[in-house]
């Protein structure tokens, strides 16, 4: 047998199996440990700064609705504006690769070129916030930027490869037609919230709802194939319709202000409301410009025609008129001697103008728009009759639009009125109303006798197309036709009648009422000599009733009360002729007797 | 083997089959001999493989050069819908009812007056609106305002520079001219610019 060779490590060969099985043990245990290590121990913690490095989320912002007219005029609608962020604690002076140094100085000095802004102002305001916080992130520089101011500071940007600086979009409202319809559209914040007017009341309607996309990114940004893992798509806003003619409506403005300025008033309006009640105008000077919204005092920035209530005058006397006749208590043609003064225990009143004693008919005191008369004629109208009348007219109850801040100015309980009270009422004093109730009491002349509800909103039609209209109460009777149609001939008459040629159309039957009204002093102590409203309220036409006017001047200078509004009724009749080429009256206009 | 062994012949017997074929026995796999590899196999499992890795890698770049290309157009997309964006915003202003009535009256337009209708029935024409009691303008207050503000066509902050601008414009014609009272240039130092 041969001799067994001493031990030799190289030679054996299980020690050298031995030996390399261990030492790939050693390795398999070391990535073992390692592989734990990274997998199990400090997975989460790996995983979210992965996540964070890499993944980026960006909102995807829906379209807010358009807002359009009843002839699809847009109205309001949005576009993309930019603000300039920046990093406070990051903002220091920036070194190109060819060594020159861009100053913080430089870059907002190239800023304030862009945006009008003042150098100082920012540098100051950067500042105040490091003083605030030393380690913040956050300082909006600038905001609004248009699409060219835009380019201009993101070539800045990236010229000057400035790290500090973001630039932000975001959705923005314009007004394309500026102030036209300004008090119905309202308008929205510094910070996208709507604050007035249809965009916060139809907020539901216009508002979007924001998307978003989660995908991975490369180091340089670049969007990683594949890597999109969720995407909620943004839903757009709905279009929402309004009924106004916002054509009509500039002519209407435009006419207003000439009117504001020659009376030197304090405003006027004009409310047009199709016979269907849907609403084709609102019309007010001063207006709020949606793009502008400071660019007029607070009071002005709603729409009064719905806010501000006012005592209305002997336009109201039409509706005490109304109710008589639809009573059997009067007719057109009843006669009456009329003097200046009326005097019975406490309650004391008188015409507008000195007169001796006239023999007026019902047409002719209305024509003549004679305080005395109406009380006289109103002596057997049971008060509570009356008021049941007024609601049924829409008085002292919010219309169906529901506008911000309407003012429904509820009826008093007339037995607690005292008498005089009771019959300045006849002739609308000691009774307050808003325009848009005196406007809307005049529909059931439009309508044999029956008052639609009014409205503003025609539709909103959502982004998948679904169209929604809104639910409309019923219709109310308020009074017999027969009585509307004798309501719109006496109403001829006070044109043709009277001295209110100005208010003439020739070939037109046009049915009115003026209305001069005193202004009740704020404290309470009675009427203001010098503060009036002069108003006129009617039809166009009274053979084929379309449309019903309210107009208003609110405090003229106190000479021009004489003049009346029947210049600013014929305007506003006047544009509407044109605007819709309504053809001349083809029956024969109203003869009823003024006089007997 | 020799079949004088084997033999032993059984009349009544199926004839037994040669012994060769009797004896059970399997067939062991023949041991091919080792032949040589040929190159050609090698090449091509190298080939496929490598083909295989670079496509992998040709597709991957198209792939990443595919989103760098995406990216790159969606900017382009993004700059096309902000230079609309610009555009259309001009078209709102310059479309605007007071810039178009600022245009036409620019233009020497009035407001239509009266027109007339025509009753297709009997032939005979009709009058139709009068004129209005007011004028009716886009400007007002001789001309320093908007009658219907609209901050896209006519910022107000313009409209007031406008008006300093005509006021000033006025007192230098003035100077000019010269109006009795005038204060005249200051002589000396004071005089120099």
């Amino acid at each position: 047998m041969a001799k067994r060779k001493a031990f030799d490590i190289r030679n054996s060969v299980r020690l050298r199996t031995l030996f390399v099985g261990i030492s790939i043990a050693a390795l398999l245990v070391v990535f073992v440990v390692r592989l734990t290590d990274i997998q199990v121990v400090r997975a989460a913690e790996l995983n979210q700064q992965s996540d964070e490095r890499r993944t980026q989320t960006t909102t995807l912002y829906g379209a807010r609705g358009d807002i359009v007219d009843a002839n699809g005029e847009t109205m309001a609608t949005s576009v993309a504006r930019w603000d300039v962020t920046i990093s406070p604690q990051y903002t220091r002076d920036v070194e190109l690769e060819d060594g020159t140094v861009i100053s913080v100085g430089q870059v907002l000095r190239r800023l304030a070129e862009v945006t009008g802004q003042d150098p100082n102002a920012m540098a100051t305001a950067i500042q105040n916030e490091l003083d605030r916080n030393p380690e913040s992130d956050y300082l909006v520089l600038s905001s609004g930027l248009t699409v060219d101011q835009f380019e201009r500071v993101r070539l800045m940007r990236s010229d000057w490869n400035l790290p500090y600086m973001i630039l932000q979009s975001r959705p923005e409202r314009t007004y394309p037609l500026g102030s036209v319809g300004g008090n119905i559209l309202g308008f929205e914040g510094s910070d996208g919230d709507p604050l007035a007017g249809m965009e916060l009341i139809q907020d539901a309607c216009l508002a979007p709802q924001d998307g978003s996309r989660l995908f991975e990114q490369a180091a340089d940004g670049t969007e990683i194939p594949g890597t999109v893992r969720v995407n909620e798509l943004p839903e757009d806003g709905g279009t929402l319709e309004l009924t106004l003619d916002s054509g009509l409506q500039y002519s209407m403005q435009q006419v207003l202000a000439q009117y504001t300025e020659d009376f030197n008033a304090r405003g006027a309006t004009a409310i047009v409301l199709r016979a269907d009640g849907t609403v084709a105008a609102v019309a007010e000077t001063p207006s709020v410009d949606p793009n502008h919204p400071i660019g007029v005092d607070p009071e002005y920035r709603g729409s009064r025609s719905f806010t501000e209530a006012y005592e209305p005058g002997s336009t109201f006397k039409t509706i005490a008129m109304a109710a008589m006749i639809d009573q059997g208590l009067a007719t057109p043609t009843d006669q009456f001697v009329v003097p200046f003064e009326y005097r019975r225990g406490d309650v004391s009143l008188h015409d507008s103008f000195r007169h001796p004693e006239m023999r007026w008919t019902s047409t002719g005191i209305l024509v003549h728009s004679s305080n005395v008369g109406m009380v006289m004629m109103a002596d057997d109208l049971d008060r509570q009759v009356l008021y049941d009348y007024l609601d049924l007219f829409g008085f002292g109850q919010v219309t169906n639009v529901d506008f911000l801040g309407e003012q429904a100015v509820p009826l008093n309980d007339p037995n607690s009125l005292d008498l005089q009270t009771r019959a300045n009422q006849i002739f609308g004093q000691g009774i307050a109303v808003t325009p848009i109730q005196m406007a809307s009491s005049y529909l059931p002349f439009a309508n044999d006798g029956m008052r639609p509800a009014i409205r503003l909103v025609e539709s909103c039609t959502t982004a998948d197309g679904e169209v929604i209209v809104p639910e409309m109460p019923e219709p109310v009777q308020v009074i017999e036709p027969e009585t509307a149609d004798s309501l719109l001939e006496m109403m001829e008459r006070v044109a043709t009648g009277g001295s209110r040629d100005t208010a003439v159309i020739e070939g037109y039957n046009v049915a009115l009422k003026t209305g001069t009204a005193e202004v009740a002093r704020a404290d309470g102590s009675g009427y203001d000599p010098d503060q009036w409203v002069i108003s006129a309220t009617g039809v166009l036409s009274s053979d084929n009733p379309e449309y019903v006017i309210h107009v208003m001047i609110d405090r003229p200078n106190p000479e021009m009360r004489t003049t009346g509004a029947s210049p600013l009724f014929h305007d506003i009749v006047n544009l509407l002729i044109r605007h819709y080429s309504i053809p001349p009256s083809s029956e024969e206009p109203s003869d009823l007797p003024v006089e007997w | 083997m020799s079949t004088a062994v084997k033999k032993t012949a059984t009349p009544l017997e199926h004839p037994q089959p040669r012994p060769s074929e009797r004896r059970r026995f399997t067939a062991l796999p023949r041991l091919a001999p080792r032949r040589k590899p040929k190159l050609v196999h090698g090449v091509v499992a190298l080939t496929g493989l490598v083909t295989i890795v670079v496509a992998q890698l040709i597709m991957s770049v198209a792939l990443s050069d595919g989103a760098y290309e995406l990216s790159a157009l969606q900017l382009e997309q993004a700059q096309a819908e902000r230079t609309q964006q610009g555009l259309q915003e001009q078209i709102i202003a310059l479309e605007s009812p007071q810039h178009l009535a600022m245009s036409a009256e620019a233009l020497g337009m009035e407001n239509g007056d009266q027109r007339q209708f025509i009753e297709l029935s009997t032939g005979s024409v009709t009058t139709g609106p009068d004129a209005l009691h007011v004028e009716n303008g886009s400007v007002i207050s001789n001309g320093s305002r908007l009658a219907v503000p609209n901050e896209l066509v006519m910022s107000e902050n313009e409209l007031s520079e406008i008006r300093q601008d005509q006021s000033m414009d006025d007192q230098r014609q003035r100077e000019a001219e010269g109006y009795p009272g005038m204060l005249l240039p200051p002589e000396g130092v004071a005089g120099q610019e």
